[in-house]
């Protein structure tokens, strides 16, 4: 995938990374792995750092660069499962309404995502089933297609 | 000739949607994670994710 996207920084030691949107303002943002229930699953944590250091809920769509941000997230997320090609990662809003502009958001780049990646959806059902445009569902779990393939 | 009483509005509740701020984002992981772990509990990802490992 060779769509534009921001530079980012890592923190390996505490499987960080952080980028700055820059699109009508300038929002620095972080993403960051952390363990689930689930062996070799990994949430996925997507946090914006405010003016005074505390950290807001994600935004992918408020900035005029959703596309460019979606684009690094998928980067990270390369990066992340390339470093660790046995692990999935999961990811979810943290309330309904954000899963669905996540859902929406992914829907619409679903082309370019599933050369790269594997997109399973959890159902409020509890059955993870890949993923469909347009599927309501609780989360997304992701993995790399081919480990061996590259950016 | 009839008056009209002014009704004073009613300040607009605009409740936050979003949770948060976090001071820190192991504070903001601690949060996202607890949420995922309870979507992930009873349903069958773990299954799904070990089947696909054997393959």
């Amino acid at each position: 995938m060779e769509q534009p996207h921001y530079f980012f920084q890592i923190r390996k030691n505490v499987r960080r990374y952080d980028f700055v949107s820059e699109g009508h303002t300038r929002i620095p943002k972080a993403i960051q792995f952390f363990d689930t229930s689930v062996p070799d699953l990994f949430n996925l944590v997507l946090g914006d750092v405010r003016p005074d250091g505390q950290l807001d809920v994600f935004s992918v769509s408020d900035n005029g660069d959703r596309d460019k941000v979606l684009a690094t997230v998928a980067q990270v997320v390369a990066h992340f499962l390339q470093e660790n090609p046995t692990m999935y990662v999961f990811f979810t809003g943290s309330t309904p309404a954000r899963t669905r502009l996540y859902r929406m958001a992914v829907g619409h780049e679903f082309t370019n995502l599933v050369v790269q990646f594997e997109i399973m959806a959890l159902l409020p059902s509890k059955q993870l089933v890949p993923f469909q445009p347009n599927l309501s569902c609780d989360g997304f779990v992701i993995s790399l297609k081919n480990p061996n393939v590259t950016e | 000739m009839k008056t009209l009483t002014e009704v004073p509005r009613k300040p607009r509740k605009m409740p936050r949607q979003e949770p948060g701020p976090f001071a820190t984002m192991e504070e903001l992981g601690r949060f996202k994670t607890n949420l995922a772990n309870q979507l992930l509990e009873k349903s069958n990802v773990g299954e799904v994710l070990k089947q696909r490992r054997n393959h």
